[in-house]
């Protein structure tokens, strides 16, 4: 008989030791949780109608048959009410966690601990995890009573018990990041509501999946078979998932940073890893399902995903200020060993975002140029795709490129005054790519309504025009060669302009006029 | 230089100017008082000094370092109490102050150390296993300066920290106080209660309207008032307030005191005595040799002392934004 009074010594230190390194908001929330009456109603509630629910099926009377589905259709039920609680109560209250921990009066005491933002995201995200498998405690019980009914085989379980958890914790990431783009009280229901729609709309796929015993059987025997598309399926998936998750939770703990802190590595970071991963992935993962003769055309699809990956990362790190804070300061000269190499594009300002967008676009580029080149143009339908794939991505480079650079000129001079912050430009930006779009566009209208050549603004209008580029390249020779040389010229601007601002000067951060007073209430 | 320095600090949002070029400085160990009415700026101040606000213009620094550029460092020194508690639901006294202790990253031996010590200084021992929420006001109160001290800062930033307490948990409070400032901590305080603050503080701010009235050491503040009043009130002629003590109780003192000429609104209580007479020395010193000779046992006679609350009524006009 063990003695429970007596530990032994090395475990409690073990315990100790553990128990000093968790997460204080891990420790903080489970204390709360273990107290708080929602969390407490909705584990009975678990508890009881999983107990309810075996007794129906128990009472069912065909348990004993042979060929009785009863263990997986017990389970089947099990893990609807358990997909409930841990991908939609525990989302949402991963939500609510962060808006609660965002209230005025507590949050301004959480940040003037110094613990920093990635600290609190791990927190609340761990004790999601941890309020989980709370609830999973709940249906465990009923689990194993499912498993020794008949036909459930071990397989389904792990299935479940993997693909059921991952989407929780992606349900948590995604209510994370929702909770943590804005603490305006409007703009926070309405992000719960997108919080709560995303959760649901995860929700039912991912259960009527497990449900469906065909779709379930058969991902199973093929993959108890090793079936590359599968196997592939599977690891693509799974790196997805981690990349997803990781740049969710970046994102979420950069929006929470101090404004006068470095908000850009984190973000610029993991979007320029995410690419990087992409890339490799295709490179790995692509042969499994793709069955032609020559694998590197498959670049045109991290080379087509670039093209927007590379519009944003320039929409946000060509908007940020030329100049530093002396806190983004101290963040360049002493970095972090393992970024050090990058901080030249990874760095804060406008400068260093710069620099990343123009290797991104040039990565992206490079990408395409090496499938159009080697692609073996013998087959001609799959030729002309190609072709056109690789117009798509270097028009759409040059045209990015372009109308960023003269928003970047507007907003930094004659617009200076309406658009000083970063944000401000970042909307700028977007509204003169939709008006260079639109214009020309009702102008072409017009023009074609009375009989007149619309040809000149259809290929100045990017989206118009790469659409015409692609489709009729011959026809449009001269267009593309000026194209070409404005685009390049665009970049050649950016470097210089990236090079003469990368030494800084620094920064005073001080408060924006519209900034939320908190004493207002 | 000094621990704090306050260095043309301004403030606005939108239209409204919180707080307007304002500066002031205090030492290490000095309690500061931060004074003004409703909505004079005086929480910005408080919270951009905190490190969780940023100013329009100017800057904070604390023992030689931005509320700003070093606001990471400058938290590591700071212990701030907002007006409003800031406590968690469903947590005990203990977890609260542990909490804390974790989030400042004290670890092990040292955090259950500085929780106990916490406990004790604060003697929060009593309800150290009670809910935060059935806790009074007092009570509150006391484990907010707790989390305030869980990680041993050198400055205490205090926002109204005595609104609402009953006057036995005031003075409690404010003894705690005295032992930080014994200890070398730094305050800096805002309240309401003017007395109080008058007992604690070794310098004050005023402030109205965002801009700073006048700072510094109360006793100067004090002088220098009551010669602005004594003068004034010779200027204008009028009669100042003057308080006598009486070594004992004297039978007679309301009838000697009625057949005095020049002075009004006689007050006697017991061996207290105040009155109004001219604000010239020369009438003074007439009255007082008149009373004496008259047999009052006098061994206190000067003009009533101005406390923080006439400083502070004769430097604002009551303006608000």
């Amino acid at each position: 008989m063990i003695n429970i009074s007596k530990v032994p010594d090395w475990l409690d230190r073990f315990v100790h030791w553990g128990s000093d390194k968790l997460n204080p908001l891990l420790v903080r929330s489970i204390r709360q949780n273990l107290r708080n009456r929602t969390f407490l109603a909705v584990f009975f509630l678990l508890l009881g109608i999983g107990g309810l629910t075996c007794v129906m099926v128990a009472s069912s009377g065909n348990v004993t048959r042979a060929n009785s589905q009863a263990g997986l259709n017990l389970f089947i039920y099990l893990s609807w009410l358990w997909g409930a609680g841990i991908i939609i109560v525990q989302s949402l209250s991963a939500y609510r966690a962060v808006i609660i921990e965002r209230q005025d009066d507590t949050w301004d005491l959480v940040e003037l601990t110094t613990l920093e933002p990635r600290h609190i995201i791990r927190g609340l995200l761990l004790t999601a995890l941890v309020q989980g498998i709370m609830f999973t405690s709940a249906l465990a019980p009923f689990m194993v009573m499912a498993y020794m009914l008949r036909g459930l085989n071990i397989w389904i379980i792990l299935l479940t018990f993997l693909l059921i958890p991952a989407v929780s914790l992606s349900a948590c990431a995604i209510s994370i990041l929702c909770a943590c783009l804005t603490n305006k009280k409007g703009t926070r229901a309405f992000l719960g509501l997108v919080s709560l729609v995303a959760t649901v709309w995860i929700y039912f796929p991912t259960m009527a999946f497990i449900s469906t015993s065909y779709s379930i059987n058969r991902f199973i025997e093929e993959f108890l078979h090793w079936d590359q598309e599968i196997i592939g399926g599977l690891a693509v998936a799974f790196n997805i998932w981690i990349v997803g998750n990781l740049m969710m939770l970046i994102f979420s703990a950069s929006l929470l940073k101090h404004k006068a802190a470095n908000r850009s590595t984190g973000p610029r970071g993991i979007w320029m890893f995410a690419y990087l991963n992409l890339i490799i992935a295709t490179l790995i993962f692509g042969p499994m399902f793709y069955h032609g003769d020559y694998h590197y055309e498959l670049l045109l699809i991290p080379a087509v995903i670039g093209v927007f990956a590379t519009a944003l990362l320039g929409l946000f790190g060509l908007s940020e200020h030329y100049r530093l804070t002396p806190r983004q300061d101290r963040d360049i000269k002493h970095p972090k060993r393992w970024i050090r190499s990058f901080m030249f594009m990874v760095g804060p300002g406008a400068a260093r975002g710069r620099i990343a967008y123009i290797f991104m676009s040039f990565i992206t580029f490079m990408l395409a140029f090496i499938a159009y080149m080697t692609f073996d143009t013998g087959y001609s339908y799959t030729s002309r795709t190609v072709d056109r794939l690789f117009t798509f991505v270097w028009t759409s480079l040059c045209f990015t490129s372009i109308t960023l650079l003269i928003s970047d000129y507007l907003y930094r001079n004659q617009l200076r005054k309406f658009f000083d912050t970063p944000a401000l430009r970042r909307a700028f930006a977007l509204t003169f790519f939709a008006v260079i779009n639109i214009i020309p566009f009702i102008i072409i209208v017009v023009l074609d309504n009375n009989g007149i050549s619309t040809g000149f603004f259809e290929i100045i209008t990017p989206l118009y025009g790469i659409f015409k580029m692609m489709d009729r390249p011959d026809d449009f020779f001269g267009y593309q060669l000026a194209l070409a040389i404005l685009g390049l010229a665009s970049f050649i601007i950016l470097f210089y302009q990236a090079v003469m601002n990368y030494h800084y000067q620094q920064l005073r951060t001080v408060a924006g006029d519209g900034d939320r007073n908190p004493r207002a209430g | 230089m000094s621990f704090v320095e306050v260095n043309h600090l301004s403030r606005s949002f939108g239209d409204i100017h919180a707080v307007r070029d304002i500066s002031f400085s205090f030492n290490k160990g000095d309690i500061f008082g931060f004074i003004g009415p409703n909505g004079a700026g005086k929480s910005t101040t408080m919270r951009i000094l905190a490190t969780l606000d940023l100013p329009s213009a100017g800057d904070c620094v604390v023992d030689g370092l931005s509320t700003v550029d070093d606001a990471d460092k400058v938290r590591h020194k700071i212990g701030y109490m907002p007006d409003s508690y800031g406590a968690y639901p469903n947590m005990t006294v203990t977890e609260y102050l542990d909490f804390f202790a974790r989030a400042y990253q004290l670890h092990g031996a040292a955090r259950r150390r500085a929780v106990l010590d916490t406990i004790d200084f604060c003697q929060l021992e009593g309800i150290k296993e009670k809910l935060i929420t059935t806790l009074s006001k007092g009570m509150k109160q006391r484990l907010c300066l707790g989390r305030c001290l869980i990680h041993d800062p050198q400055m205490l930033i205090l926002d109204e920290p005595s609104a609402g307490l009953d006057p036995r948990a005031r003075i409690e409070f404010r003894d705690l106080l005295k032992i930080l400032a014994e200890q070398g901590k730094s305050i800096f305080i805002s309240s309401h209660i003017l007395s109080e603050l008058e007992e604690l503080c070794n310098g004050v701010a005023i402030i109205e309207q965002g801009q700073l009235v006048t700072t510094g050491d109360v006793k100067d503040m004090k002088a220098k008032i009551r010669e602005q009043a004594t003068i004034k009130s010779s200027e204008e002629s009028k009669d100042i307030v003057i308080e006598i003590h009486l070594s004992d109780v004297h039978p007679d003192a309301e009838r000697i005191l009625a057949e005095q000429p020049q002075i009004s609104n006689v007050d006697v209580r017991e061996r207290f005595i105040s009155l109004q007479c001219p604000s010239d020395n020369q009438s003074q010193a007439a009255l007082l040799k008149r009373l004496i000779d008259a047999g009052l046992p006098i061994c206190h006679f000067a003009g009533r002392d101005q406390n923080l609350e006439d400083v502070f009524l004769h430097m604002t006009e009551g303006k608000v934004q």
